[in-house]
């Protein structure tokens, strides 16, 4: 009876594709409990920032923002295999391009954001460059030494404009709207990952991801294959780091501040967190990581004050934080390789074929 | 002549630095991003064992040498050695999160604050007019050629360096000739660590240790880079190329420059030579 009703659901079993055109579908809502899924969670979505309070949009909206820098680091470390240490210096990047944009020009937000990723481009472009004859290790280094040059000379243009704290970026406005409310910016920054969220599923299924994954795996394969791997390689870059940069000037007019302090190498560990926690190739599992890794400084500040703890600790609050992400990336990177995406597969496919033991085909990602 | 004194001191520390990352590299094809991190380590926990201990100064610092080869021997057995047969991404990254590690817990134990490191010998000397020298800066440059030499020798004259040098050059064959390849990496990193901790507090003796000390130590990662990563002769011209821009820069451009031109220069190195002053070009050109 079960048999005959899933058989009835999926013609071809949960995990098999009859055709080509089948697997090249985005499947996100294929199924129907996912069309209702579908339904309630853009209920959730809009109805959110109307029920709840402000704070807790303010801190979706610093999710949504990460979800864009990880999904982008994702695509570059995870699926392209190219490592990157220089995710902080690159969003540092598109921060101060609108800052200085909008200090010096007062150029509106339909010009900045396209100079953001035109940033991002060129300085992928030059960090990638190393890559075309080095692997991982070698890119860590040059991606490092660019973090540290961007971050050089953004100080120095922060000192030399004289303000200490930081460029103050004017709330932007598109038309007549005014992206000052916390509400509106929560719309405005959903529907970037949105379409950030789409531009990189439909990179991943059709040709640049599939040469992507295929020169992770084995370069060697991949050039016998037909694949222009030093090609391939810039490109996965300069997408990543146009993205990253992007989100760093969201985040730069968001905060309404361009300031160094925040990109430090510490950015980049979290956000390289992210991505192990969540999953290393996969879009929902840097979504997942992203929500993980932004709420874990929240949650231990609402731990403080459940737990009444000493001003004392309070103010380690920073390196307590920065302990627990290194921990995290140690933990998953020893226990759990593959991330959150694979212990919510394995949660799935247990109640998929709650009453069998046997599994489907499986693809797993190593 | 002052100026060449002071790129003298800092090539001095950059050449064991960059001896810790090339060490490293040669056995395990790693690189260790938790460098500058131990480096804070070990020159805070020698402060801690001065304060603690007291009496001649030899004592706290050997102690927290012995402490050093003792982790780096520790962090590649409980963590670089599980991975092994991995991505080296995922290794690198794993470093990474180490290195965070160490730095917030540095911060949570002994508070971050700027401290001095003391070698008991203060005096400042100078031979000629307008040329001052100081105690720690004889100190640091008689450790940077004692360590040279006594590093070379331990590679070509001892049995395990021997063994490192032959793991160095092929890890299978070395295993099939009954070399314990693990024990011979992980006595690598322990070397390699050590290495961090002399640089370390040789850094903490000349500028003081705070917190930011780290920042300045990754820097020995482009020594290593610049005079090739498997070759350990190159460090030493790599290490006085490096502090000669990097003193020139601070003097004649910016002195915020500084710290920054390594990394240009770090960066031409991997665009235009990846393998170096002397290192071997085949070793890296296998993409």
């Amino acid at each position: 009876m079960f048999r005959k009703q899933t058989l009835k659901k999926y013609p071809n079993g949960p995990y098999m594709k009859a055709s080509y055109s089948k697997d090249m579908t985005i499947s996100a809502f294929n199924t129907p409990f996912r069309k209702k899924g579908m339904v309630v969670g853009i209920l959730i979505f809009v109805l959110f920032p109307f029920l709840s309070p402000p704070f807790f949009v303010h801190i979706s909206n610093l999710i949504a923002i990460a979800c864009m820098g990880g999904m982008a680091l994702n695509l570059l470390v995870g699926t392209a295999g190219l490592l990157s240490l220089g995710h902080a210096g690159f969003m540092c990047a598109g921060a101060f391009t609108v800052g200085i944009l909008t200090l010096r020009l007062g150029v509106p937000i339909w010009i900045t954001i396209p100079a953001t990723i035109l940033v991002g481009m060129i300085l992928g472009f030059i960090s990638s460059l190393p890559s075309l004859r080095l692997k991982g290790l070698y890119l860590a280094i040059s991606t490092m030494a660019m973090h540290y040059i961007i971050i050089y000379i953004a100080n120095e243009y922060q000192f030399s404009v004289g303000y200490s704290y930081g460029i103050r970026i004017a709330d932007p406005s598109i038309g007549i709207l005014v992206l000052s409310d916390k509400k509106t910016w929560y719309f405005f920054l959903w529907v970037f990952v949105w379409l950030v969220g789409i531009f990189i599923a439909n990179l991943l299924r059709s040709r640049p991801g599939r040469a992507w994954k295929a020169i992770c795996d084995r370069d060697i394969a991949a050039r016998v294959m037909g694949i222009n791997i030093g090609w391939y390689k810039v490109f996965a870059f300069v997408v990543s780091t146009a993205i990253i940069s992007m989100s760093g000037g969201l985040y730069g007019y968001y905060t309404n501040l361009a300031s160094v302090d925040e990109y430090s190498f510490y950015l980049t560990v979290s956000y390289l967190a992210m991505i192990i926690v969540g999953g290393m190739g996969s879009i929902l599992g840097s979504i997942m990581g992203a929500f993980l890794i932004t709420l874990i400084p929240y949650l231990i500040i609402y731990l403080f004050g459940f737990l009444q703890v000493s001003d004392f600790l309070k103010s380690y609050l920073y390196p307590l934080e920065a302990s627990i992400f290194g921990l995290l990336i140690i933990f998953f990177l020893l226990v759990e390789p593959l991330g959150l995406i694979e212990i919510w597969r394995r949660f799935r496919t247990f109640f998929e074929l709650w009453p069998f033991k046997y599994r489907p085909l499986m693809i797993t990602k190593r | 002549m002052q100026f060449l004194i002071s790129v003298f001191v800092l090539a001095a520390m950059y050449a064991i630095l960059g001896a810790g990352f090339v060490t490293i590299y040669k056995a395990s094809r790693l690189l260790n991003f938790a460098y500058g991190d131990v480096a804070l380590v070990i020159a805070y926990i020698t402060v801690a064992f001065s304060k603690l201990i007291g009496g001649p100064a030899i004592l706290p610092i050997a102690l927290s040498l012995l402490f050093s080869f003792v982790l780096g021997f520790l962090i590649y057995i409980s963590l670089i050695r599980p991975m092994v047969g991995e991505f080296p991404v995922a290794i690198i990254i794993l470093t990474v999160a180490l290195g965070i590690i160490l730095n917030s817990v540095t911060i949570l134990i002994f508070g971050g604050d700027l401290e001095e490191i003391s070698i008991g010998w203060r005096a400042n000397y100078s031979p000629s007019n307008k040329i001052y020298i100081s105690g720690v800066e004889i100190v640091t440059i008689i450790v940077t050629i004692v360590f040279f030499l006594i590093l070379g020798a331990f590679y070509r004259f001892s049995k395990v360096g021997r063994q490192m040098r032959a793991t160095a050059e092929n890890l299978l064959l070395s295993a099939q000739r009954r070399i314990n390849i693990f024990f011979i990496t992980g006595i690598a990193w322990g070397i390699g660590i050590f290495a961090t901790g002399v640089a370390g507090i040789l850094f903490g003796a000349n500028y003081g240790v705070s917190s930011h000390m780290g920042n300045v130590v990754i820097i020995g990662l482009g020594v290593g880079l610049v005079g090739g990563l498997d070759s350990l002769k190159g460090v030493i011209p790599a290490a006085i190329i490096i502090s000669l821009a990097e003193k020139l820069g601070s003097y004649y451009l910016n002195p915020r420059l500084g710290e920054t031109i390594p990394f240009v220069i770090m960066l031409f190195v991997l665009i235009f030579r990846p393998w170096g002053i002397f290192g071997t070009q085949e070793e890296i050109e296998r993409v």
